[in-house]
């Protein structure tokens, strides 16, 4: 089990290498509007995945795992991870992947997420009432009941957004 | 920095990304999405004895599969960096030197303050770029959705604030 689990985080990691992804260039140059690598692969990721995704769903070899809509804890989080994103430049992923890279800065980070994360992990009990209300788990493939519609549904959201990502390359690259 | 050998382009790299967490998904794989930020309160819970409470008892089996997971990402970071002649021990890239200059110190300072709202931030939302915009996005989840459009107002919005207009 670990060495699978190791083996699909090296594939991970290696892919995010040798694409620059994990790097503070390419991150924090999107915060600065100097770079688009981050916005475009995670289009394209995200389009090619979803055609992807509900093909294998569909064929019964792998389940849905939304995660719930709980909105203020989405919508404020969202603009934190966000905030911390433009002055670290790395995710939580690809912090990993740098600090196998030598950036020290990552290091760093890696130490200030542990202590968040360690906090969060204390203060969880008085903070998870504020992050409501709870939506539920809502996808757009659930908008059609039968195997045909998420089929479309997944099709013309890949569409969109691997489109998105073409037209973020012509546009500003 | 490394050469333009073995680079992958943004349609690539995203293609790859796509297949990859497909396969992690298959109920004969992992059985689960491609994750990131639960490793962090799994780590600190357990380096400073906070596996008694309510959180860790919740985010325990995600936390341990996403370390294993971040190691191996580690590895591939760093098997990548040295083939490809990328690795370089250093906290100053060449974007932050442009808007910041070349105090490592302060460099250091702001990622740790970075790693810690990041972190904060995916806890609060219950994931991050790996789980909610990639995992949630590839599945037409409304929560990751949202959450991507909130991240991109977040680092933009601080983006300017933090480094706009400043050339020291």
């Amino acid at each position: 089990m670990f060495a699978l689990i190791a083996v699909l985080g090296f594939a991970f990691g290696l892919i995010l290498q040798r694409s620059r992804l994990n790097t503070y260039d390419v991150i924090g140059g999107f915060a600065m509007l100097e770079d688009w690598t981050v916005p475009k692969a995670l289009l394209v990721a995200v389009g090619v995945g979803a055609v992807l995704l509900a093909v294998e769903v569909v064929v019964g070899w792998a389940s849905w795992h939304v995660k719930p809509f709980v909105l203020s804890g989405v919508a404020v989080g969202g603009l934190i991870f966000g905030a911390g994103m433009a002055i670290l430049g790395y995710c939580p992923g690809t912090l990993a992947v740098s600090l196998g890279e030598g950036a020290l800065d990552a290091a760093v980070g890696i130490v200030g997420g542990i202590l968040a994360g360690w906090l969060f992990t204390l203060a969880y009990p008085s903070i998870k009432g504020v992050l409501g209300p709870n939506l539920g788990k809502l996808a757009l493939v659930q908008l059609s009941k039968g195997p045909a519609g998420v089929l479309v549904i997944a099709v013309l959201f890949g569409a969109a957004t691997v489109g998105a990502a073409f037209w973020l390359d012509r546009r500003f690259d | 920095m490394g050469g333009k050998a073995g680079r992958l382009s943004w349609l690539t790299a995203g293609i790859l990304l796509a297949v990859l967490d497909v396969v992690v998904f298959n109920a004969h794989v992992a059985n689960r999405p491609i994750g990131a930020s639960t490793t962090y309160p799994y780590v600190g819970a357990k380096l400073f004895g906070a596996t008694a409470t309510e959180y860790f008892a919740k985010i325990q089996k995600p936390g341990s599969w996403e370390l294993i997971f971040l190691f191996g990402a580690f590895l591939g970071g760093l098997v990548g960096a040295l083939v490809f002649g990328d690795f370089r021990l250093t906290a100053l890239h060449r974007r932050w030197v442009e808007k910041k200059g070349t105090s490592s110190g302060r460099r250091l300072v702001w990622a740790f303050v970075g790693g810690f709202l990041l972190i904060w931030g995916a806890r609060m939302a219950g994931g991050c770029t790996s789980g909610h915009i990639l995992s949630g996005g590839m599945q037409t989840a409304v929560s990751s959705l949202v959450f991507g459009a909130f991240v991109v107002a977040g680092v933009l919005g601080v983006g300017r604030l933090f480094y706009g207009g400043r050339r020291d």
